[in-house]
């Protein structure tokens, strides 16, 4: 158990009717621990000034602290630190790769229907996007990848680790080793896997890796992108502007080296900082602490939701599969969205609710009201989910 | 036997069906049923049949609803009757009154004024105990929403606003013999009613408010939910055209608005020339009606009836203004009281409105809606003259404490009243000695901050109000826009 670290996160002290909130919404975005906030008003406070282009020495201070965020993150993933790209979020992050692969209406790209809406919608707007044969709810089938490579003969198969659906765990060092053996390039959506899985970028061996800040601990508008260095190098940026330029003439210009030809303008100084620390936090825990909890948790889940009469539990077959998080479709005639505002409202139970950015996955599984996501992470307690199991057979018998 | 002698003498909309060995009689032009469970002789069935208006054809629609409404008020029980009985009901029945049936004894109720000594329910109980002890034991909820006949309603607002309460999923929104309220003809069923209003309105109908045409009509009742817009202030022209569109198809008989939100399609409509369809009703609710508003719509809709509906999600039921002009309460459903914290308000003074429901799933004793309101104390002459008459004062949270009298939104805006030059106006206390008022004038037209200045001046000294001319207000978190608003706590919750 690590729940002694929940000191360490201001928001589980804010009561709503003299109740404490039982936040369990983490898929969507984690608390964060007092030190990120604090070392984002560090930044505010304290040194506040741009970055890189200045050469006061609050501007030094603020360079020093972005770049070294930037190393913390690096170390995190085992990655180059030229190869780790600052992004506002992982959506981000994934137009900029679909922008620098300039895939045309003639490129397949691979999918899984439960991928991310922010992971196909890039694909279908440049490429053709063909999907794995298989059942979206579980790790994705390497024989069924293997059959789709081979019939589409795809530029790009792009992926999600973990679903932020049903939590399902694929192995992405093995897609990604299938996508190399048929010079596919790989991409790896690490949004909802950052927080739950040790990520070694060189042993998994992508071309690509993007997650969220706000999913790990860390401020709201960070996110990375790790790209092969063959890529980033050749890459056109998304955007450009301020800070991503070496000379500018009235005429023409010259890019920067990755990664600070793809952070243009004003960066969320503050943000990645606060990123760092957020990384720094984790480190200190360590993912075996972190798997071992969430496994309790998980197992918690599964028995206090398992006899809810009027309600369809998404989850594996294989719970071994999955981080701790499941949704619960009511089989009533009840929307996702009634049953998290009354979670909300009555029980201060904080979930999601709706179709989680993945309505192709909803639609091919004909669910018409959504679902509701438990999402607990580090914070939250065995005590918090047998409340949530309560509160969802009183609603739903 | 007897009754098939009446065939040929009742009237042509009355129907009769056999069921269970109870024969029902329904008149489908005013909707009034009864059901015959006894034997009747001749006489006897003849006596009842012209009491209720079945067999004289020379009487007019309206007079046959007369006759009805009589026998209506003749099988109400009286008011303390239906209370005990509410009483006794619950605390049979309902775990949070079973658990707490000494404050809830209907023995402790020998008249009206015994009521006080029940304790009030609060927004709190309904977010603490729905789910856990606010639903009666006879009542499946999980059967229920499967079914339909249950429904959840969920209210918008702030976190400490909001709640969802278990509902029937068909509630008659109007009485029997809304015609004669109303003052249009509706017949015998629910009028086809289409919405207007905020889209948080409800949880319910949030998801279907951007949907098909198809997808927004209710599956329970005759209603259509109107598209409508996170940005009142900024409607484009879609919208109105969409809502054109939707009114001619739907052909409602009453249109339901959010005033404010109505009056900025108003606004946008004559700006950029778009005609609006006309509806034989309007009927506003939702949040206060300010005078301009209701100004606009009337000139707007006119030649039809523009009058008010008091509701809530906890219960629909509350208060309608007539064709007269009087917000009649809702006897039918509600007992109603205005208290401030000298008790029962008499008439003309301002109090917190408690309601007591007789027939909602989710029983409300006492239960303070977090309105404010005042009796008029005069007997409108309408065909609904027993129902008491009120004035309602907006919300209970948006008072403001001044010279030692609580000033609500009714107060402020009979103050401000509706210059042809004001369109909407937002009036906020930030601190004792600090106020702004925020002013959206009307098209073409120039803000008379004097007039303004002299107008308010009643309440507060005009050197310490801000005057911001604006072209729109944010809405708040409920999506709904608020006239008058403090930033200070404290507001009562009884006056």
């Amino acid at each position: 158990m690590i729940s002694y670290l929940r000191a360490d996160f201001p928001l589980l002290n804010r009561h709503i009717d003299n109740t404490p909130v039982n936040y369990m919404d983490s898929a969507a975005a984690t608390l964060k621990p007092k030190r990120v906030l604090d070392s984002e008003i560090h930044y505010a406070t304290e040194y506040a000034s741009n970055i890189h282009r200045g050469k006061n020495s609050l501007s030094n201070e603020a360079s020093y602290a972005y770049e070294s965020a930037r190393h913390t993150i690096a170390q995190w993933i085992k990655a180059d630190l030229d190869l780790v790209v600052m992004m506002p979020n992982t959506s981000y992050a994934l137009a900029t790769i679909a922008f620098g692969l300039e895939l045309t209406k003639n490129d397949y790209v691979l999918c899984v229907r439960n991928n991310h809406h922010s992971n196909l919608i890039p694909w279908i707007r440049h490429a053709k996007v063909v999907y794995v044969d298989q059942d979206p709810l579980e790790p994705i089938d390497l024989d069924a990848v293997i059959h789709a490579i081979k019939k589409y003969k795809p530029k790009l198969f792009s992926f999600t680790w973990v679903s932020n659906v049903n939590g399902v765990i694929s192995s992405a060092e093995m897609l990604c080793k299938i996508a190399k053996e048929y010079n596919v390039i790989s991409l790896v959506d690490a949004a909802q896997a950052a927080a739950h899985v040790p990520i070694d970028v060189s042993q998994i061996n992508c071309d690509f890796l993007v997650f969220s800040g706000h999913k790990i601990l860390g401020p709201n508008g960070t996110g990375v992108l790790y790209g092969r260095r063959e890529f980033l190098e050749k890459f056109e940026p998304l955007v450009i502007g301020g800070g991503s330029v070496n000379h500018v003439s009235f005429n023409q210009f010259t890019l920067k080296e990755a990664p600070y030809k793809f952070e243009a303008g004003t960066q969320n100084i503050s943000g990645v900082i606060g990123l760092g620390e957020a990384i720094k936090y984790l480190t200190e825990i360590g993912f075996k602490k972190i798997i071992e909890h969430e496994n309790t948790l998980k197992q918690a889940m599964l028995e206090a939701f398992k006899d809810i009469k009027n309600a369809k539990i998404l989850t594996t077959k294989n719970p071994k599969d999955s981080i701790s998080l499941i949704s619960v479709i009511p089989t009533i005639n009840m929307h996702s969205d009634i049953l998290c505002q009354i979670l909300s409202d009555s029980y201060k139970i904080m979930t999601r609710s709706g179709f989680h950015c993945v309505h192709p996955l909803f639609s091919y599984l004909n669910i018409i009201n959504g679902a509701v996501r438990f999402s607990p992470y580090i914070y939250n307690t065995v005590e918090e989910i047998c409340s949530a199991g309560k509160a969802l057979k009183k609603i739903l018998g | 036997m007897v009754l098939l002698m009446f065939i040929d003498n009742l009237r042509k909309s009355v129907c009769f069906s056999n069921l269970d060995n109870v024969i029902q009689m329904n008149d489908s032009e005013t909707g009034f049923s009864i059901e015959l469970t006894e034997k009747y002789s001749t006489a006897k069935l003849q006596d009842l049949f012209e009491r209720v208006g079945f067999v004289d054809k020379q009487l007019t629609i309206a007079q046959i609803r007369k006759k009805q409404r009589a026998i209506f008020k003749e099988n109400t029980p009286p008011i303390l009757n239906r209370l005990k009985e509410r009483l006794l009901q619950i605390t049979e029945e309902v775990p949070f009154f079973i658990k707490r049936k000494n404050d809830y004894d209907p023995k402790k109720i020998a008249s009206i004024t015994d009521l006080k000594k029940l304790p009030f329910m609060r927004k709190v109980d309904i977010r603490n105990y729905q789910f856990n002890e606010l639903i009666p034991k006879n009542i499946d909820l999980s059967l229920g929403l499967k079914e339909g006949s249950i429904t959840i309603v969920s209210t918008s607002g702030s976190t400490d606003d909001r709640l969802q309460i278990v509902s029937q999923t068909q509630i008659d929104r109007l009485p029997f013999g809304s015609d004669d309220l109303l003052n249009i003809a509706i017949g015998g069923k629910q009028p086809k009613t289409a919405f207007f209003t905020t889209p948080l309105c409800s949880g319910n109908f949030c998801h279907l408010e951007n949907t098909a045409y198809e997808k927004r009509l209710s599956k329970n009742s005759p209603d259509l939910y109107l598209k409508s817009t996170v940005d009142p202030f900024g409607i484009q022209p879609e919208l109105i055209n969409l809502f054109c569109e939707d009114i001619e198809k739907f052909k409602p008989t009453i249109l339901a608005a959010n005033p404010i939100y109505l009056q900025c399609l108003i606004r946008r409509a004559s700006e950029l020339g778009i005609k609006l369809p006309k509806v034989p009703c309007l009927q506003y609710g939702f949040e206060f009606g300010h005078q301009a508003a209701i100004r606009d719509i009337k000139n707007a809709f006119f030649p039809i009836s523009t009058l008010n509906d008091y509701a809530a999600s906890e219960e629909n039921r509350l208060a309608l203004e007539c064709y007269r002009g009087s917000l009649h309460v809702r006897s039918d459903a509600v007992h109603f009281e205005i208290l401030n914290t000298d008790g029962e308000c008499p008439p003309g003074v301002v109090g917190a409105v408690a309601i007591t429901t007789f027939d909602s799933i989710t029983p409300l004793v006492r239960y303070l809606i977090g309105d404010a309101a005042e009796w008029t104390g005069t007997k409108c002459d309408c065909e609904f003259s027993d129902w008491p008459t009120i004035i309602l004062h907006g919300r209970l949270k948006d008072m403001i404490y001044i010279n030692d009298k609580w000033v609500s939104t009714f107060h402020i805006d009979s103050t401000l009243g509706a210059p042809t030059w004001l369109d909407f106006y937002r009036f906020i206390e930030y601190d004792k000695n600090s106020y702004e008022i925020k002013i959206i004038p009307a098209l073409g037209c120039t803000a008379d901050l004097s007039e303004i200045e002299a107008k308010l001046s009643k309440y507060v000294d005009p050197k310490k109000i801000q005057y911001t001319i604006t072209n729109r207000f944010d809405p708040l978190p409920s999506m709904k826009i608020g006239l008058v608003q403090t930033r200070l706590s404290g507001a009562p919750e009884i006056p």
